[in-house]
């Protein structure tokens, strides 16, 4: 660049470039700072025309054991199940050591909601039966998402 | 006239800076006297199998579309989540829940301490409380009552024996469930031998829950009262 380049005319009027044409420096450097936005734009936000769908996740059932206990109004106790809809429960160590619970066998018990599954489990034997506490000891049929 | 303005400015002033050392003090009060009991102040760390507690937190759920309100404790390290119901406990302005399996002589203790804006509500949930022991009972119990105290001895499903109270004392209410339980023992090995093992159990020591639940009711009830 030239001396003349650097420092401008005091009119405020573009000034020529000498050897590269008719360029005008305004304009050379509105493009430069159009690059530069454009390249500071993220990927995918400049881009044009729709989005690829994802492909939708494969929902299905399977056996899943709850993830937590909850307490409810100091008196219930339920086994919480992170899927939904969930059936079918059994007790792995075998479901007749259910059946002493005061509340009929394992398939008897009652389900209090179905999303997310919270299944009731009576409380004297949760706490006195062997390995009844153990939330992998359980398991059901459940809808996974 | 500009002495006038001068003398009302520094008036206001001055009960602004009362009001806000006030209000600092009562602050540095509340958080420095906890106004509840913890379960290691009620029993030794080792006579406890598993506990949760903590200060409970209002929790918003959205079951089949509808916005639900739940009073919870979470315990992520024990897998475990102390819930209760607006059906039961209103909205309290603030409350602490525990839940702890003893060790010797076997038994169960959970506790709640709720504080209301006003008496009228703590009166309601109360009388709330009052109704859920008596439907957790399963056949014949004994009930105490009194306008601000509810002591009753019930029997679970299996025929062991607990106890719950509920007590008030102005806009706060205390509700206390201990259950006794039996001496870990082997399980039947079959189903033919359930009935059998159901007939014999029997609590570890009644006479001592009965006592543990007397002393650990007077406990908290004396801090969370006495503290205001």
């Amino acid at each position: 660049m030239t001396e003349e380049a650097h420092t401008g005319s005091a009119t405020g009027n573009p000034v020529s470039i000498s050897g590269h044409g008719r360029i005008k420096i305004r304009w050379f450097k509105l493009l430069a700072l159009l690059v530069l936005l454009l390249a500071a734009v993220p990927e995918g936000v400049g881009a044009q025309g729709p989005q690829p769908l994802t492909p939708p996740q494969p929902m299905s059932w399977a056996n899943f054991s709850p993830q937590n206990w909850e307490y409810v109004d100091g008196g219930h106790w339920l086994a919480v199940w992170s899927a939904s809809n969930c059936y079918n429960q059994h007790y792995t160590p075998g479901d007749w050591q259910t059946c002493g619970s005061g509340y009929g066998c394992i398939s008897n018990w009652t389900w209090w909601l179905s999303n997310p599954s919270k299944l009731g489990v009576p409380s004297t034997w949760r706490s006195v039966w062997p390995g009844a506490q153990t939330l992998n000891n359980y398991i059901a049929t459940c809808y996974f998402n | 006239m500009r002495n006038l303005k001068f003398f009302i400015v520094f008036v206001v002033l001055a009960l602004m800076s009362l009001l806000g050392a006030r209000q600092a003090a009562q602050a540095a009060s509340d958080s420095t006297t906890p106004y509840y009991t913890s379960i290691e102040g009620l029993m030794p760390q080792g006579s406890i199998t598993m506990q949760c507690e903590g200060e409970v937190r209002e929790i918003q759920n959205t079951i089949t579309g509808l916005e639900k309100t739940t009073q919870s404790v979470a315990c992520d390290g024990v897998h475990l989540r102390l819930t209760f119901t607006p059906s039961l406990v209103g909205h309290p302005s603030k409350g602490y829940a525990a839940y702890a399996e003893l060790v010797s002589p076997r038994g169960a203790l959970s506790y709640s301490l709720w504080t209301y804006a006003d008496p009228s509500q703590a009166t309601v949930a109360g009388q709330q409380w009052r109704t859920n022991f008596r439907a957790l009972a399963q056949g014949n119990y004994d009930v105490t009552e009194q306008s601000d105290t509810f002591v009753m001895k019930g029997k679970d499903e299996l025929g062991l024996p607990w106890w719950g109270r509920v007590a008030q004392n102005g806009n706060r209410l205390v509700v206390i469930k201990v259950s006794a339980l039996p001496r870990v023992s082997s399980p039947p090995a079959s189903a033919a031998d359930m009935e059998q093992w159901i007939t014999n159990l029997k609590p570890e020591n009644e006479a001592t829950t009965q006592t543990f639940f007397e002393e650990t009711s007077r406990s908290i009830e004396d801090k969370f009262f006495g503290t205001r």
